[in-house]
């Protein structure tokens, strides 16, 4: 597995990928209406210091990853309920990732297809790809990237021809004042989507040119961000405050919207399209962590069997771990992204820099 | 488990036969003695009629006699040049001595002569077309090299048409069409190496590179790969495509055989190996990525921005001819919304009296357009335009009319069927053709999505594709931006300053930069 | 490497023999829907009449030419609820009823004025109906709305989409209608259609046609009144949604009289909130281009002074236009269709928070409104 390398191109795409992913589909910031782009914004410059924290732990221990390290700052016996969570929380999201992507298909083009078969045949997929290791995975994500960011494009410059596009739709800016915001923002913003790219920290390994570390992490996180920032303006200009607050997939529901010429229309099936991409993108991101992470941890030498082994987990789990959509996204938002994932993508990380900084002072 | 013993059972029967597959060499010196070493090689030669052989005097003292395979010797000039000054030769120069090798060339006018000892040199050189002279006396052979026999002429390509452009295309042998790539690169870095494939047919391959651009590592692989084949014959350089690629279970061409010999020049300058196989015009040439796989020799002979134009409409037919069938089927039969109402209703229209079900007509029709494709390809020319009208009108119109299709389909196939014919390398037609059956029964299972899903599966698959260590989708994945000079824009060449940096990292800079600058 | 590949086309193959086809439906399966009307019957049901395509009948190809035949037929039925009555509808389909090429939602005058609310809810939840469908209000029944024959087109509802994008009047998709509803200080409205003869002042019984005749006034989700197409023209002012449109004015007697028609090529309307010691005043600033395409009247108009005083007679046109639609919003409906209400929101969001969002309706009645315009002639046409 080691000997196989990404270039920095590579895991700028995937990590770039990975926050637009579902982010940018299911809408975020709902909750703060008109303001949603600030609460972005804000996840993100966060967002950027989180990588900050992970770039330097990394820097601290090159060539290891996440799991490697782990029982080198924590000591063997403390590390490994710890890297146990890593690897369920990589699972877990994407599993989320993947019912997201099923919850969509379903709803909206295929309403009869049981939702396994979206997923199974999705996870499939991504077995095939991940076999063939990180580089097959960066290669994949270098062909497909720009095609994501080209329909992202298209479909802004399509927005822009709906009747009615109002950029006032915006105002007012902060409305409800800076403070009940930010209490709003506080957890979530930053753990979805921009936290969660911790899953970095498994590719580090990988990357050729190690001394780009930082800025293909940092790179990526703001090319995100401001894409998301950007994209929910298009959507609040589009569709309203209130609508982009209520609606399931604001994205498709503002392309709904296009009709150029009377036959320029209907362009749903770019959303489908972003959207299977940016799940391949982060379910793989995720899933690949948790293959690398599985193997280290039980020191396999290779991680096909991995693969399939979590394959036929995260399908299921994808499928059973809500029994609506609702449910998925309640316990989500309202129980794993603000508790679960606060521990382990900002207290975890940071936590883990101070121990390591104390051992460094020590051992010098 | 009785299944696998059974398997096993049966792969190793298969295996003793096989590691005897080289014929034992006759390990025999010549004698020396005219007589026994004739004998010796008559009886090996016996049955084949063609064998023919002529006695004569050198000077009129030595008895010596001429071994040769008739239709394969131009028996004119070996008259001129050899029995006759045998013949005619007043014998000053061999009086009171033994006679030599040496002095027997010394009397020929031939150009091509040369000397061996071991009956197995013997045979070779004769089932080669060469003429042997044995001289009585003399402990070796003479070989004279005055093969003749009927061959192609240097033609205009028939797989790689272009309009702008050299006409000239290689022919089935293998000494022609390596000297058209000689006269092409009068450098001596250009090396030309031989080796025999085939225990029986003996076919002769060539290796050919520039040795200061090619990396010599893949030389060696090709050369490792080569040798490794064992076969008993090669007919085509069809054959060794199978025993070299790196995935042999792949839809896509891995290596790319062309019949121009200025494709092949311009592939040696990026680095590429080229692979010559004698009785085949169809010369290989190593690593190769899919994106030259589209590209036409006359992309760099037209003008660049034309060129580019034309290779931009080439992509999207690349996938017209793999997705419009499966995005008709996706649309007629799961989304319905993403049609305009107006063209919504008159492909409702069409569609009303159909009997069959979208996927069953467009598989339908797709089959029937390959079986028109294939019977007009294999029918005497004359007769070929007979299955084109005869299924024109078939398709196009009967079965319209009779409402067993429905029109816009007939619209999608032929569509299809022009965007195939559009790619310059026939190889990658056929891959494009089989995965557009494969894409149908995607959408059919799971409409866009399917599609998608089955897009995302064939590029996996081509990522993870590599030829002679190379990857397939470079240089868009893994991105060498450089390289996207020659990709689908074709940058003018006075812009394209280095090699390909897969295969020419050695000797990156190919034109001064100075170019232009007046 | 080969029990992966083994167990991946085992996979495969599963998936390609168990996916039969959930969701295939065959395009001469579908009864494709080109209008909804929703009308309130009288034992307060969901009255839904559908207009249904019949493909042969359409297409180029079809055998007849189909200008005899008619290309759509109508089916209706009643539910307690629209996916009810849908359902019944479907029960007396052969086809299933497929809505995603609807783009035209009628609603009937009863329906309208008990509650709008589920309409909505069903072109937004449902996944077929698209948010950018037209939505238009008729007095009386919807039903004989989509029951209308077509003019041009071979489809009636196709005649309502292009009269619905038609610059004349306002263009409210679902979308819009959506946003009006759900945001605050911001009420609903949404084109009236109507059947009008298609020719007047001829004796013989003219046969009807469609037309867009001013607007339907909402109270939340209620039908609560009209407005006339004159009226219709202030609200457009006011939305500064006027692109096209012809002022006429008359000439004082004293001058000659007579009639002056101008075509109004640009207009730029601003409307601005102003809080002033906690006083509210609501600012309207209309700008105006136009050119003349017709003078009947007296007036030479080569010269900068009568072109002055024309555009003054103008001004107050325009500023009793939209003072009358402002009053009648105002005073008679006291339905805030013009987002005065979200547009102090914008500019002062603590102040509305704090004293008008929760009693809006009434300071909405009181609030003051000043109306200033300028109007330009940039033209006087071909002739002097």
């Amino acid at each position: 597995m080691n000997t196989e390398k990404i270039s920095g191109l590579q895991l700028f795409y995937i990590m770039s990928g990975y926050i637009l992913g579902t982010a940018i589909i299911l809408g975020l910031g709902q909750e703060m209406k008109q303001d949603a782009w600030l609460l972005i914004a804000f996840g993100m410059s966060a967002g950027l210091i989180l990588m900050a924290v992970y770039t330097k732990l990394a820097s601290y221990y090159p060539g290891d990853t996440l799991v490697q390290m782990l029982p080198k700052i924590m000591g063997k016996y403390l590390s490994y309920p710890i890297i146990i969570l890593y690897i369920l929380h990589f699972t877990y999201s994407a599993s989320r990732a993947c019912r997201e992507l099923g919850a969509l298909i379903i709803t909206t083009i295929l309403n009869e297809t049981p939702i396994i078969i979206v997923i199974g045949s999705f996870i499939l997929l991504m077995i095939y790809c991940l076999r063939g290791g990180v580089e097959s995975f960066g290669r994949v994500v270098e062909i497909v990237f720009p095609i994501y960011i080209f329909s992202l494009l298209f479909i802004w410059i399509l927005l822009l021809t709906v009747d009615h596009v109002n950029v006032k739709n915006l105002t007012p800016i902060l409305g409800e004042g800076v403070k009940p915001s930010l209490i709003k923002a506080f957890p979530n913003a930053i753990n979805f989507p921009f936290g969660e790219s911790i899953v970095i920290m498994m590719f580090f390994p990988f990357l050729s040119n190690k001394q780009h570390v930082r800025k293909v992490g940092m790179c990526s996180l703001i090319l995100g961000g401001i894409l998301l920032i950007i994209n929910s303006i298009m959507m609040i200009s589009v569709v309203g405050a209130e609508i982009y607050s209520l609606d399931a997939f604001t994205l498709l529901t503002a392309t709904q919207m296009v009709s150029v010429a009377d036959f320029l229309e209907r362009f749903d099936a770019l959303v489908i399209l972003m959207m299977v991409l940016g799940v391949f993108f982060k379910a793989g991101a995720f899933f690949f962590g948790a293959a690398v992470a599985t193997s280290q941890l039980f020191r396999l030498k290779q991680n096909r069997s991995v693969l399939l082994g979590l394959g036929t987990i995260i399908a299921p789990l994808s499928v059973v771990s809500a029994s609506s959509y609702v449910e998925h996204l309640e316990f989500g938002f309202e129980y794993y992204v603000p508790y679960f994932l606060s521990f382990l993508q900002i207290v975890m990380p940071i936590m883990l820099l101070c121990v390591a900084l104390i051992r460094k002072i020590i051992s010098r | 488990m009785g299944r696998l013993r059974w398997k096993k059972n049966f792969t190793s029967k298969i295996q003793s036969y096989h590691d005897n597959l080289q014929v034992p060499l006759e390990k025999d010196q010549l004698s020396g003695n005219l007589e026994e070493d004739f004998i010796h090689i008559q009886q090996l030669f016996e049955g084949a009629e063609d064998f023919a052989h002529r006695k004569l005097n050198i000077c009129s003292t030595y008895s010596a006699i001429i071994v040769y395979l008739n239709g394969l010797v131009n028996v004119e000039r070996m008259e001129f040049h050899v029995i006759n000054p045998l013949i005619s030769n007043n014998g000053e120069l061999l009086k009171g001595t033994e006679p030599t090798m040496d002095h027997i060339k010394s009397i020929m006018s031939s150009a091509q002569v040369s000397h061996g000892r071991t009956i197995q040199e013997v045979i070779d050189q004769i089932l080669s077309g060469g003429t042997i002279l044995l001289v009585h006396g003399v402990k070796e052979a003479l070989f004279i090299s005055e093969q003749s026999w009927e061959q192609r002429s240097v033609e205009e390509p028939l797989s790689e048409a272009v309009v702008l452009g050299p006409r000239e295309g290689f022919t089935e042998n293998i000494r022609t069409n390596a000297s058209m790539i000689r006269r092409r690169l009068k450098t001596t870095k250009l090396k030309i190496e031989f080796m025999k494939i085939g225990t029986h047919s003996q076919t002769e391959v060539v290796i050919t590179y520039l040795e200061d651009i090619a990396q010599p590592s893949i030389v060696k692989e090709v050369r490792s790969r080569l040798s490794g084949i064992e076969i008993d014959s090669i007919e085509d350089s069809g054959y060794i495509v199978e025993f070299i690629e790196d995935e042999p279970f792949s839809v896509f061409p891995q290596v790319l055989q062309t019949e121009r010999p200025d494709r092949v020049v311009g592939n040696l300058l990026e680095g590429k190996i080229g692979i010559l196989v004698d009785n085949s015009p169809f010369v290989l040439i190593v690593p190769v990525s899919f994106f030259e796989m589209m590209n036409s020799p006359e992309d760099y002979y037209g003008r660049f921005i034309i060129t580019s134009f034309i290779r931009f409409i080439r992509y999207l037919f690349l996938f017209i001819a793999l997705l419009f069938p499966s995005i008709y089927i996706a649309v007629t039969t799961f989304h319905q919304e993403l049609l305009p109402t107006n063209l919504l209703f008159s492909v409702a229209s069409s569609r009303e009296k159909v009997p069959f079900p979208a996927v069953v007509e467009a598989l339908l029709m797709e089959i029937t357009f390959e079986a028109l494709r294939e019977a007009g390809l294999r029918l005497p020319k004359p007769i070929g335009s007979t299955v084109s009208i005869v299924g024109a009108l078939v398709i196009g119109q009967a079965a319209v009319e009779a409402g067993i299709v429905s029109a816009p389909l007939v619209i999608v196939v032929a569509t299809t069927g022009i965007a195939s014919f559009m790619f310059p390398n026939y190889a990658l037609t056929g891959a494009i053709r089989l995965l557009r059956f494969f894409m149908i029964f995607f959408a059919a299972m799971l409409g866009f999505y399917g599609i998608l899903l089955g897009v995302l599966f064939i590029l996996v698959h081509l990522v993870q594709l590599r030829s002679f260590g190379v990857p397939y989708m470079a240089p868009v994945a893994p991105t060498k931006f450089n390289n996207f000079k020659d990709l689908i824009i074709r940058a003018p060449w006075w812009k394209m300053e280095l090699r390909p940096q897969q295969t020419g990292k050695r000797n990156v800079k190919r034109l001064a930069s100075r170019n232009r600058k007046y | 490497m080969i029990k992966v590949t083994r167990m991946f086309s085992i996979g495969m193959m599963t998936l390609i023999l168990l996916t039969g086809c959930w969701n295939r439906i065959e395009i001469n399966d579908i009864a494709i829907v080109t209008a909804m009307g929703f009308d309130l019957t009288e034992s307060d049901e969901i009255h839904l009449s559908l207009q249904v395509a019949i493909p042969s009948k359409l297409g180029s190809s079809g055998p007849t030419g189909g200008s005899s035949e008619k290309s759509t037929f109508v089916i209706s039925e009643t539910g307690s609820t629209i996916a009810e009555a849908f359902r019944n509808i479907q029960g007396k389909l052969a086809r299933t009823i497929f809505f995603s090429q609807s783009r035209i939602v009628i609603i009937g005058e009863e329906l309208a004025k008990k509650s709008v609310s589920h309409v909505i809810d069903f072109q937004t939840r449902y996944a077929e109906p698209r948010i950018n469908s037209f939505i238009m209000v008729t007095k009386g029944e919807a039903f004989n709305l989509i029951k209308s024959i077509p003019k041009f087109e071979s489809i009636s509802a196709e005649e309502m989409k292009e009269m619905a994008k038609l610059d004349v009047s306002l263009k409210i998709y679902i979308r819009d209608f959506l946003n009006m509803l759900l945001t605050d200080g911001i009420e609903p409205f949404a084109p009236k259609i109507i059947l009008k003869p298609l020719e007047v002042n001829t004796k013989n019984k003219s046969e009807n046609t469609l037309a867009v005749d001013g607007i339907a006034v909402f109270k939340k989700d209620k039908l609560i009144g009209w407005m006339s197409a004159e009226e219709t023209r202030g609200l457009l002012w006011l939305r500064n949604e006027m692109e096209k449109g012809v002022i006429t004015t008359k000439v004082p007697d004293d001058k000659g009289g007579g009639y002056i028609s101008m075509e109004i090529d640009r207009a730029e309307v601003k409307v601005v909130p102003i809080i002033k010691n906690q006083d509210l005043k609501i600012d309207v600033n209309i700008i105006t281009e136009l050119s003349v395409i017709e003078n009947d009247s007296q007036l030479e108009l080569f010269d900068t002074k009568v072109i002055e005083d024309i555009q003054k007679e103008i001004n107050n046109q325009i500023k009793n236009r939209v003072q009358m639609v402002v009053d009648k919003g105002q005073k008679e409906y006291n339905s805030d269709i013009f987002g005065f209400g979200n547009l102090v929101y914008q500019k002062y969001p603590k102040e509305w928070n704090a004293n008008y969002k929760n009693n809006w309706d009434q300071k909405f009645q009181e609030l003051e409104v000043s109306i200033q315009s300028k109007a330009l002639i940039r033209r006087i046409g071909l002739t002097k």
